[in-house]
């Protein structure tokens, strides 16, 4: 960024009610925004965020900041520290928001944790461990055990079952 | 013994999750002397809207909260209350994510996770469904039965491979091919590997309805020299064209060749 322009602050509203300024080089980034950063900033708005709190806001403006710093470090490090739960607000906020890279990002890093629950068994496990109930009909399941019994992991034969099983 | 009417139970909640209530699911566990039992309930917002982190105090003013027993009843449940403290709010986080999101989580597993994952709800099943570009088949005969529903479940799907290893069942025949090319009609990507019990009839059929295809890739199949020329005829979008270890090219005395243009890469037959 040119620092002869006197860079200006966009303003947000987070679903927590904090206000929080956003300086252009960084609003810029969210696909969202971008369009209406003249707009907000000739007329002094807010621009409310129902579903990012400020602590989410804060690491997306956060990683906003690095990697326009320094492009080709990606950094890695605070993204994969973050536990689950921070994850998944994360990919709400930068979905939301669009910031592309960090919607890649985060979604290679969560999609890490479901393989590594991925290596137990069954999907009974990651059930469990996402806390997701099974919404499919116990005939159903039941046939699947019984399949997964004599065919062994998931086969084809498992799939296309599957597919036309629980389509009707 | 407590007894929890609604009301006390949206006070409940309210005391027991700290920071922020996701709408969709609360699950309570409960730890009794005797079993652990989990109590899900749906929430009802104002807006119910997925996604929607709603605050602490905005939750109890205006959020009812229906028991999935007995809906929109007053309902009672009787806890001992040294046990109250044991209780741990699980939320399930996905819930929150829209679909776009987790279909760009599913984009980094593998074919088997995939697979895997898409059996653990319904939404994961759709989500996933929709947004399978690329699939790969054992081509038996049978599938023919199950087409119709798997394309109906990977209604976005254009690339597709169809490869046999047993050789001594039969592979899938023309009706298949044509029942794929119907469904399939934006198929771009193909990929027949030997499949013996294809004719030029079906290629031929093939080559008419899928007309965008880009890449086609052929092994180990019979159909001939006539079912290649048809594809070069129809689908004038192809790009890429590999062939190897075609037979059946005795069948006609016409060379492969396009009728009217040249193709932009050339065939290895």
């Amino acid at each position: 960024m040119s620092s002869s322009k006197k860079s200006r602050i966009v303003k947000f509203k987070t679903s927590d009610d904090k206000t929080f300024e956003v300086e252009e080089a960084v609003a810029v980034q969210f696909e969202t925004i971008k369009s209406m950063i003249d707009y907000v900033c000739a007329n002094d708005c807010t621009i409310p965020l129902p579903n990012v709190n400020a602590k989410t806001l804060a690491m997306v403006v956060e990683w906003c900041k690095k990697h326009a710093d320094e492009r080709d470090q990606l950094m890695e490090v605070d993204v994969d520290e973050a536990p689950g739960a921070v994850l998944y607000d994360l990919l709400v906020a930068a979905t939301y928001l669009r910031v592309e890279d960090l919607i890649h990002r985060v979604s290679q890093r969560v999609s890490k944790m479901v393989i590594e629950i991925g290596k137990l068994p069954e999907e009974e496990d990651v059930r469990k461990t996402i806390n997701i109930k099974s919404d499919f009909p116990p005939q159903v399941e039941e046939e699947l055990r019984k399949l997964r019994r004599t065919l062994g992991p998931l086969s084809d034969v498992l799939v296309l079952f599957v597919s036309s099983g629980l389509l009707e | 013994m407590y007894y929890f009417s609604d009301h006390t139970w949206l006070c409940f909640i309210n005391a027991f999750c700290v920071g922020t209530v996701r709408v969709d699911t609360v699950h309570v566990r409960w730890k009794s002397k005797k079993d652990d039992f989990i109590f899900p309930f749906d929430v009802f917002g104002p807006d119910n809207h997925r996604g929607l982190q709603l605050r602490r105090k905005r939750f109890y003013h205006t959020l009812a909260i229906v028991l999935e027993l007995e809906p929109n009843k007053e309902v009672e449940v009787a806890v001992e209350a040294e046990f109250l403290e044991n209780i741990v709010v699980e939320l399930d986080y996905t819930a929150n994510l829209p679909d776009e999101c987790l279909a760009s989580i599913f984009h980094f597993l593998s074919s088997s996770d995939r697979k895997q994952c898409s059996l653990v709800c319904h939404r994961w099943f759709r989500v996933d469904g929709q947004n399978r570009h690329r699939f790969s088949l054992n081509a038996r005969a049978y599938i023919l039965y199950f087409l119709p529903s798997l394309f109906t479940r990977f209604d976005s799907m254009t690339n597709l491979a169809l490869l046999r290893c047993n050789w001594k069942s039969n592979s899938l025949n023309d009706d298949a091919l044509v029942l794929i090319s119907i469904r399939c009609r934006s198929l771009t990507r193909l990929k027949l590997r030997g499949c013996r019990e294809l004719t030029k009839k079906g290629v031929a059929e093939f080559a008419k309805n899928c007309t965008g295809l880009k890449k086609l890739s052929v092994g180990l199949c019979m159909f001939g020299a006539c079912a290649m020329n048809a594809i070069l005829d129809h689908c004038t979008a192809l790009e890429e064209l590999y062939v190897k270890r075609l037979k059946g090219l005795n069948d006609s005395a016409d060379p492969i060749a396009p009728a009217q243009r040249v193709p932009r890469s050339n065939p290895s037959a």
